[in-house]
């Protein structure tokens, strides 16, 4: 009889036993930290209506939807777990309690170019507090202190929550003129770790900020010293514009309290180059980086996940 | 230092509207994603996380015994005790299903044999140590591991 060769497609992960008893641990150590928060928990459907799921999509995230018909049913399988989160919730509104605070980990799938790292079917582990009309500050203080938990229970202590407050990045720009140009700009400073500070200087050049202008956004981004120490150096610019010091006042906020919530100094730290999510977010931004990964070696012998 | 091509592992932020799309009611949100494929996937290559675990179980019962009655009954009252049990449920050699336990790791294995049921005993032997220990069936419900 002629055998089929037994084959996984390319960009999806597959584990061997014991190397899954590890995954599911990680997992595992997640879910818990997220329901000793007060998360509830949440499953949604992988497949959704193309119509329902693909409300807002558009450019990039639209091309790489896994998309299909069956029958005459336009069909789409999730590429993140916000999308269905946002169904999920105005749907049953009626019947949620506010603010809503649910966890979801599970595969979400993304049609992107394969190569070494990517994935096309991926597991995300998502938290998310939902206000009725409104939602305290203090919740976003309240999300890093889930996310150091985590990490700590992992075995990494080297490890930087990284926070910032778009606010900042979008007031400095109404301030200096350059609105029009400030999510192309602010895509352009996000590169910054990639390509260097002379590479970002010569992409804004091209789109013609002026020299004095570049001037202020590179002196600001490159603001340092400990986070006490930037919230002054931001408040010493004395920039006079209301969605700058509005943003200013919520990250000196937000900040104050993650330090309550028990995340030490060492752990958080401001980054003012942090601008993911370019129209999507609009206040606190955070990105968690590991670090010096031969200290980070040690202590994941050392601890059992 | 950070790790140059490790990137983000997680990251996330605060919307004005969640939903949108869908309503008229407005549903502000904060909200933080890790991307555990990701994440796992670069531990591994950068040799950051070893396997420590090859098997789930805390013990192997190794039946020598044609009636599987009694070794059934003992991984019953151990499962019933929340402790990880299998049985070696295929017909081989003792040195097979040794084996099996050693390759998978697993912390400790229980020989069940004729002369064990006639004594209403069992021999439990820590793989770490090579001890073995002679163990009333009526304490099985006893053991801690």
């Amino acid at each position: 009889m002629a055998k089929t060769e037994p084959r996984t497609l390319s960009g999806f992960m597959e584990l061997l036993p014991n190397d899954q008893i590890l995954f599911n641990q990680m997992m595992n150590t997640i879910e818990e930290t997220y329901q000793r928060f007060g998360f509830l928990p949440l499953d949604t459907p992988i497949i959704e209506l193309s119509e329902v799921l693909l409300a807002k999509a558009g450019g990039e995230t639209e091309k790489q939807i896994y998309r299909f018909n069956r029958g005459d049913t336009d069909l789409s399988l999730r590429f993140d777990l916000t999308v269905p989160l946002a169904k999920y919730v105005a749907k049953n509104y009626g019947n949620l309690s506010f603010p809503f605070r649910r966890y979801q980990i599970g595969k979400v799938y993304r049609g992107e170019r394969t190569q070494k790292g990517r994935y096309r079917e991926f597991y995300q582990c998502d938290i998310d507090i939902i206000g009725d009309g409104e939602l305290d500050l203090i919740n976003d203080a309240e999300l890093p202190s889930v996310i150091y938990m985590i990490f700590n229970k992992l075995g990494f202590s080297n490890f930087t929550i990284k926070i910032n407050n778009r606010k900042i990045l979008n007031g400095l720009f109404q301030s200096i003129g350059q609105k029009e140009n400030s999510v192309e700009i602010l895509r352009i400073i996000d590169k910054i770790d990639k390509i260097g500070k002379e590479a970002v200087i010569e992409e804004l050049e091209k789109i013609n900020v002026r020299k004095e202008q570049i001037d202020k956004i590179i002196s600001f981004i490159e603001i340092n010293g400990t986070n006490d120490e930037k919230l002054e150096k931001l408040k010493d610019l004395k920039i006079e514009n209301e969605t700058f010091n509005k943003g200013l006042e919520e990250i000196t906020y937000v900040i104050k309290n993650m330090r309550l919530f028990g995340i030490p100094e060492e752990n958080m730290m401001i980054d003012l180059t942090i601008a993911r999510g370019l129209d999507y977010y609009t206040g606190t931004v955070y990105e968690t980086f590991l670090n010096d990964y031969r200290e980070l070696r040690k202590c994941m012998f050392r601890r059992k996940i | 230092m950070i790790i140059e091509n490790f990137g983000s592992v997680c990251s996330g932020g605060r919307y004005e509207n969640l939903a949108e799309n869908y309503t008229d009611k407005k549903l502000p949100g904060v909200g933080i994603s890790i991307g555990l494929t990701r994440l796992f996937y670069k531990l591994q290559e950068l040799n950051l996380i070893k396997t420590k675990k090859k098997s789930i179980s805390d013990v192997l019962i190794i039946p020598m015994v044609e009636d599987l009655s009694v070794p059934i009954k003992v991984a019953n009252t151990l499962r019933e005790n929340e402790v990880n049990t299998e049985i070696y449920l295929n017909n081989k050699k003792l040195k097979a299903k040794f084996k099996y336990a050693d390759k998978l790791e697993i912390p400790y294995v229980i020989v069940i044999g004729e002369d064990e049921i006639e004594k209403q005993i069992v021999k439990l032997k820590d793989m770490k140590t090579g001890e073995e220990k002679e163990i009333k069936i009526e304490e099985i419900k006893n053991l801690k591991f």
